[in-house]
């Protein structure tokens, strides 16, 4: 942190925010005492996903999209496979969609349990690093690692490998899997819900700071609390339909800022675990739902205890399909490849997600549009910095820094997600 | 190599997905000892403190796409005995790098309305800009050749790249031929060391972990022509994560053929020009034709 001080004014710098995925800085101005601004740049270089996928084949455009996220690859390969299959009309198979769901489960736990543990969890113990906690506290250090080593294990059983999945195809999948090897899992899964339990009690447990906010929450809502299924929704209630999202959100680059950011009606809004849960809390599994009651929505903080809940409910769900699935080969569906647009929209594990895809006649992309969740969070994360602030300017500025890093790094931001944001400094004429 | 007892090893991250960090934090069962036999000093995807100073061994992530990421890695570089590029866009510019063969308006308006708004220059790999002593393939890399690469550092030893193509596994595996079935597989032309993951699936080879030394070009392309597959489709198999690699060269042209047409253009477009006020004279000499 650089902090450079003249009469009663300072600015205060986060150079590289560390332990987010991706790159991004931070910058405050305070003058006289008083808050003046807040910025949060993000510095994660462009990297134009939209065109790199134009004249792409389309299936071709489920392994690119995955590369925009090594962490939630398996989202964005699924939703991209969605969207093509909205564009060809494509219906997949029941066991093809609970394969899905199996997979959106599987990375939902390796992103929270390795926010979680890896990055979140040292703060509240007072440690820079997860490996520096593990000295004095192994045990929730190896807990941590455990509960990420089940979630890639069943992307990988599922998906191929843990990190940008293969056999997710357009129609179906590709390979799969092996009974024995969902057997096994089914085992391990059983065998290590006290660990989910464990975990969920010690993040409810944690002292976060006391701060409220209101906003407005996005999620979708289904009967299971599944990631690839359900209208969109917020509280208070608007369903729409998937193609209308740019009528209800507006994708904008504001002046001066560094990144696209995404509204609601002019409003900055959040979604993610701790959305989900107040949108569709009570699609919750019986165990999961019990720790509804610990969870504060006004406050962002506790996206962490809502992330938590999450992996437990996954495992609940997960636990549930391997009892009663029963893999049997299958190809993937016949489908013809027509001209047409497709949009789907999911739940990634930081929040929804967008893939929109418009596509030739001979199946190739000729336009697409996709929304990542940090790019929808972005906005939100700066207000509540606004609105938090002026609260801890008295306090020592190690107090300061470390609860707006911990504010941060609550939303679970994900910079190399947001194939959009770009470092913006040449204003247009 | 280097010899020492606890070696000083640095993470770094420029432009990609972070796959290959996540490729690292998923060593669960390794991850803890890993730390404390070495020194990871720089890492700040996992930590809060992070020393900046020299280090023994390098592990950098990402193409270069800025040109400020290319005045970084060479302070890397310069602080740094052993250097690693980790995956396919460290390699060779990975996905990002597709958008080299795009000018920079069809890449850039597209996306942001005008090309006025970006700073951003060719993406390669790092040895585009800095000496590498050893290339981790793969998008995203295996788990177990870091970690292979990292025992073998850590008692003194040089370590040494699979120089196999995929095939070699693949066959290992007893996968039925893939190209036998009329899918464009890339297994004969790229470095193996993936245990054949993509074809043990029944998904032909992208070919992420890019040509190997000896690659056989010309008969490939013959056989994906004789399969059917029209020029641009070749070209797009080649463009897809080691596009710009000297040994592609001759296959991947300059320029996206499909959107030209479409367009109705009959100009011919230049390649992005590269912005090299900080690229080496090498490099340059090798971006030109």
């Amino acid at each position: 942190m650089a902090l450079i001080k003249t009469k009663g004014n300072k600015t205060i710098k986060l150079n590289h925010i560390t332990k987010i995925e991706g790159h991004a800085k931070l910058s405050i101005k305070i003058e006289k005492n008083k808050l003046k601004r807040v910025k949060l740049d993000v510095y994660e270089s462009a990297r134009f996903f939209e065109s790199l996928i134009m004249c792409r084949k389309y299936t071709e455009l489920s392994p690119l999209t995955s590369r925009i996220c090594g962490t939630c690859s398996p989202s964005h390969a699924i939703t991209s496979l969605m969207a093509t299959e909205d564009a060809f009309g494509v219906k997949v198979s029941k066991q093809t969609d609970v394969l899905r769901d199996l997979l959106l489960y599987g990375t939902t736990i390796q992103n929270h349990v390795m926010h979680l543990c890896l990055l979140a969890m040292p703060d509240y113990f007072g440690y820079e690093s997860a490996i520096a906690m593990a000295s004095k506290h192994k045990d929730k250090v190896l807990m941590g690692l455990n509960l990420k080593k089940l979630g890639n294990e069943l992307v990988t059983v599922v998906g191929g490998r843990e990190i940008h999945p293969i056999t997710a195809v357009v129609g179906g999948f590709s390979k799969i899997p092996e009974k024995e090897r969902l057997k096994d899992l089914l085992i391990k899964f059983k065998k290590a819900k006290k660990l989910a339990k464990a975990s969920v009690d010690l993040f409810a447990k944690l002292k976060y700071p006391n701060f409220k906010r209101e906003t407005q929450a996005f999620g979708l809502t289904n009967k299971t609390h599944s990631f690839h299924k359900g209208k969109i929704n917020c509280v208070g209630g608007i369903c729409f339909q998937e193609k209308d999202y740019n009528t209800i959100f507006d994708e904008h680059v504001k002046k001066g800022s560094t990144a696209k950011v995404v509204l609601y009606k002019g409003k900055p809004f959040f979604n993610g675990a701790l959305a989900r849960l107040q949108v569709n809390g009570n699609s919750l599994s019986k165990d999961a739902s019990k720790y509804l009651n610990k969870i504060d929505f006004e406050n962002p903080y506790h996206n962490n205890i809502a992330q938590a809940v999450e992996v437990l409910h996954s495992f609940d769900r997960i636990i549930e399909i391997l009892e009663t699935l029963k893999p049997k080969q299958e190809d993937v569906v016949d489908y013809k490849v027509k001209a047409g647009r497709g949009v789907a929209i999911t739940e990634a594990p930081r929040g929804l997600l967008l893939h929109d895809y418009t596509i030739s006649k001979d199946g190739f992309c000729r336009h697409s549009n996709i929304i990542t969740p940090t790019a929808q969070n972005l906005k939100q994360m700066e207000e509540d910095l606004k609105l938090m602030i002026p609260s801890l300017l008295n306090k020592p500025e190690s107090v300061l820094k470390r609860q707006v890093e911990m504010l941060i790094r609550a939303y679970d931001p994900c910079f190399s997600c947001s194939s959009h944001f770009l470092e913006w400094d040449i204003e247009r004429s | 190599m280097v010899k020492n007892k606890k070696l000083k090893i640095g993470i770094f991250s420029f432009t990609s997905c972070a796959g290959c960090q996540f490729e690292i934090l998923d060593l669960e069962d390794e991850l803890l000892d890993l730390f404390t036999k070495a020194n990871i000093a720089h890492f700040p995807m996992a930590k809060a403190e992070n020393d900046e100073g020299d280090f023994d061994v390098a592990f950098v992530e990402g193409a270069i796409t800025t040109k400020k990421e290319a005045i970084e890695v060479r302070k890397i570089r310069k602080k740094t005995k052993y250097v690693v590029a980790l995956g396919t866009c460290a390699s060779y510019g990975g996905v990002p790098s597709i958008k080299d063969f795009y000018t920079e308006e069809e890449i850039e308006v597209p996306v942001y309305k005008s090309t006025k708004v970006i700073k951003s220059i060719r993406a390669d790999g790092i040895a585009n800009y800095v000496k590498v002593d050893y290339f981790m393939h793969g998008c995203p890399p295996n788990k177990y050749e870091f970690l292979h690469v990292m025992k073998e550092l850590m008692v003194g030893k040089t370590p040494r790249q699979p120089d196999y193509p995929v095939c070699k596994e693949c066959r290992e595996n007893k996968n039925p031929c893939l190209l036998q079935q009329g899918k464009a597989c890339m297994g004969p032309i790229t470095n193996g060391g993936c245990d054949s993951v993509c074809t043990n699936c029944g998904i032909p080879c992208k070919g992420c972990r890019g040509p190997i030394e000896d690659a056989n070009i010309d008969r490939i392309v013959k056989l994906y022509e004789k399969m059917g597959f029209s020029n641009e489709d070749i070209k797009r198999f080649f463009r897809g994560y080691a596009g710009t690699s000297k040994i592609f060269a001759k296959v991947v042209g300059q320029t996206c053929d499909i959107r030209q047409r479409k367009l109705g253009k009959t100009t011919k477009t230049t390649k992005k020009s590269a912005k090299s006020t900080t690229k080496s004279k090498k490099s340059k000499k090798r971006r030109k034709k």
